[in-house]
């Protein structure tokens, strides 16, 4: 492996990671003490009469939503935490191919004597990392909350360690499948649009799932089906090792797509004609 | 894998040809260069200079036909094609959130053939300012980057794609300079240009491409020898004797004027033109631009 290319995929990603670290880090921390803030009182038999198409949305029994895991547990779900996650994602995933091609720089990088698949694989491994410290940071955050909020029970911050790593899952998808576009595009804009549609489309799917119960069948084909970090918290209240379970098995799904991402986008970046940039 | 760079040819091609749907961007382009060789590529814009320089670098796969570099296959051996290789693109874009000092580093650090301190001489006579991050560097600045990490290279074939093309006067001449002294440590070197002169300068020999097609590979030593003898005829015109008619192309105007082109020395013709009723004569090297203008004459490019 050329020693280079990693400095360089690191000395690239580490601005965004840092910003994308301490956002979540921060966010996740401010969201258990505005957490403690919240006392459910009545408005807690004013969500149990709510229609089931209107708590479905939040991915578990209203019961189990309601305790303080619950509550805290939904800040994985919360938009900064998912497109947190994407910025990462699509950012450094469409950068490795059509990002150097757009800018001009594949020209002089590709001449070195590296073969392609070190060029892919340095950018992705340092991408993969970053994913990992960004849900480590998350899950840092909120242990961070638990340790120094007051809350009205005992959180343990192991608690929310699985549905890290259903957000990790997540953003090596989501790395995979904006790395596959990218293996053929040449303008990075282009692949940014397309997985950004996609992800906007996946959301959608996900929403209607879960509001409208004639279109329940649509969850088989969004990813996000697979990111349930609010049923895995809650889960571990009562039973912990099926947590960890559930998280293994939408984590299995996640990986394994995202990995069968990478998988073709190395094959197709090697076989692939780099264009001259425009 | 080592190349043979010691073999006379360091680049062939053989019927090298890349087509994009029904468009033919490179046709059958069979070309050698012998190792320590100049060799310039001509041609407009679209002739297919670029996509034989990206055959050669395997950036592209070939259509049909081979291209060969230290006997090494340029796209199923790319990397070791590329050890043999130091690239310059037509406009060099390096990593913008780099300083320049961090350019050449990671160059140097990328592949054993490059040498650092080489990089920063070579910086330092470019007149660079390497605390500058690229992101703020003009282009001329940037390719001047490009310069010294690629002349630092320690391989046997340079590649320069329009390597003057954003430069000043100056640094136009020390890149010419640099070429030459490449040439001098025995390196080859493929330089592609639109400025004839600077290839007329520094090339031992030249392609000349056109729509795809390498349609002449001209001798630079053997152009330097052609001459165009123009004049104006004030009397009959005396066909040449046979052994000094051998390769003259003459042509004899309606207005009287004569131009007459030839192959190789002057002096054979010399006794001839005395004996020719002439006025106005003008004798003047062939030149690159008359090749040029042969295959692609002005108002037809």
């Amino acid at each position: 492996m050329n020693r280079a290319l990693w400095i360089k995929a690191i000395v690239e990603a580490r601005l965004l990671l840092a910003a994308c670290m301490l956002l979540l880090f921060v966010f996740q921390w401010i969201y258990v003490w505005v957490t403690s803030l919240v006392k459910l009182g009545p408005l807690y038999t004013f969500l149990t009469e709510l229609p089931e198409h209107l708590t479905g949305i939040l991915g578990a029994p209203i019961e189990e939503v309601a305790t303080i895991e619950g509550r805290i547990a939904l800040g994985y779900i919360d938009p900064t935490m998912v497109v947190t996650a994407a910025v990462w994602s699509i950012s450094r995933g469409s950068d490795v191919v059509s990002g150097e091609i757009n800018r001009g720089s594949m020209e002089m990088l590709l001449a070195l004597p590296v073969r392609r698949a070190e060029v892919l694989v340095a950018h992705a491994a340092v991408t993969v990392v970053g994913a990992a410290l960004i849900a480590l940071s998350a899950v840092l955050g909120t242990a961070m909350g638990v340790w120094t909020v007051t809350l009205e029970a005992e959180v343990a911050a192991a608690t929310f360690l699985p549905a890290a790593t259903n957000l990790f899952a997540l953003t090596f998808f989501v790395c995979g499948i904006t790395t596959l576009a990218s293996s053929v595009d040449s303008v990075r804009w282009r692949t940014v649009g397309l997985i950004g549609g996609f992800y906007i489309v996946q959301v959608i799917m996900e929403v209607l799932s879960r509001s409208a119960p004639v279109l329940s069948w649509l969850k088989w084909f969004t990813f996000l089906g697979a990111y349930e970090p609010q049923s895995i918290i809650t889960r571990m209240l009562d039973d912990p090792a099926g947590a960890w379970w559930l998280a293994a098995q939408f984590n299995a799904v996640l990986l394994g797509l995202g990995l069968l991402g990478y998988a073709l986008a190395l094959a197709l970046f090697c076989r692939r004609d780099v264009p001259a940039p425009l | 894998m080592k190349a043979n760079v010691a073999s006379a040819t360091l680049v062939e091609t053989r019927g090298l040809t890349k087509t994009y749907g029904t468009f033919t961007a490179l046709d059958s382009c069979s070309l050698e260069i012998q190792s320590g060789e100049v060799f310039g590529l001509l041609g407009p814009n679209g002739a297919g200079k670029t996509t034989l320089i990206r055959l050669l670098l395997g950036f592209l796969r070939p259509s049909s036909g081979a291209a060969r570099i230290g006997g090494l296959d340029c796209y199923a051996q790319a990397v070791d094609v590329h050890r043999q290789v130091s690239y310059l693109p037509g406009e060099a874009r390096l990593f913008r959130q780099m300083r320049g000092r961090d350019v050449l580093r990671f160059f140097a650090r990328a592949r054993r053939e490059s040498d650092l301190r080489r990089s920063l001489e070579l910086a330092e006579r470019l007149q660079l300012d390497l605390s500058r991050p690229v992101a703020s560097c003009s282009t001329g600045m940037r390719q001047k980057l490009a310069l010294a990490v690629v002349m630092a290279v320690d391989a046997p074939l340079m590649i320069l794609d329009e390597p003057t093309a954003n430069l000043d006067p100056t640094v136009r001449g020390d890149v010419l300079q640099l070429v030459r002294e490449a040439q001098r440590e025995g390196r080859t070197v493929l330089f592609s240009s639109h400025v004839l002169s600077e290839v007329e300068s520094i090339c031992d020999r030249v392609g000349v491409l056109r729509r795809g097609e390498l349609v002449h590979t001209q001798q630079m030593s053997e152009l330097r020898r052609q001459h165009r003898i123009r004049a104006q005829l004030t009397g009959d015109f005396v066909e040449p004797p046979p052994e000094v008619a051998v390769g003259l192309t003459i042509d004899t105007q309606e207005n009287g004027l004569l131009v007459i082109h030839t192959p190789g020395e002057l002096s054979p013709l010399l006794g001839w033109l005395a004996t020719l009723p002439l006025a106005e004569v003008t004798i003047e090297p062939a030149g690159l631009q008359a090749i040029y203008d042969r295959y692609h004459p002005p108002g037809l490019r």
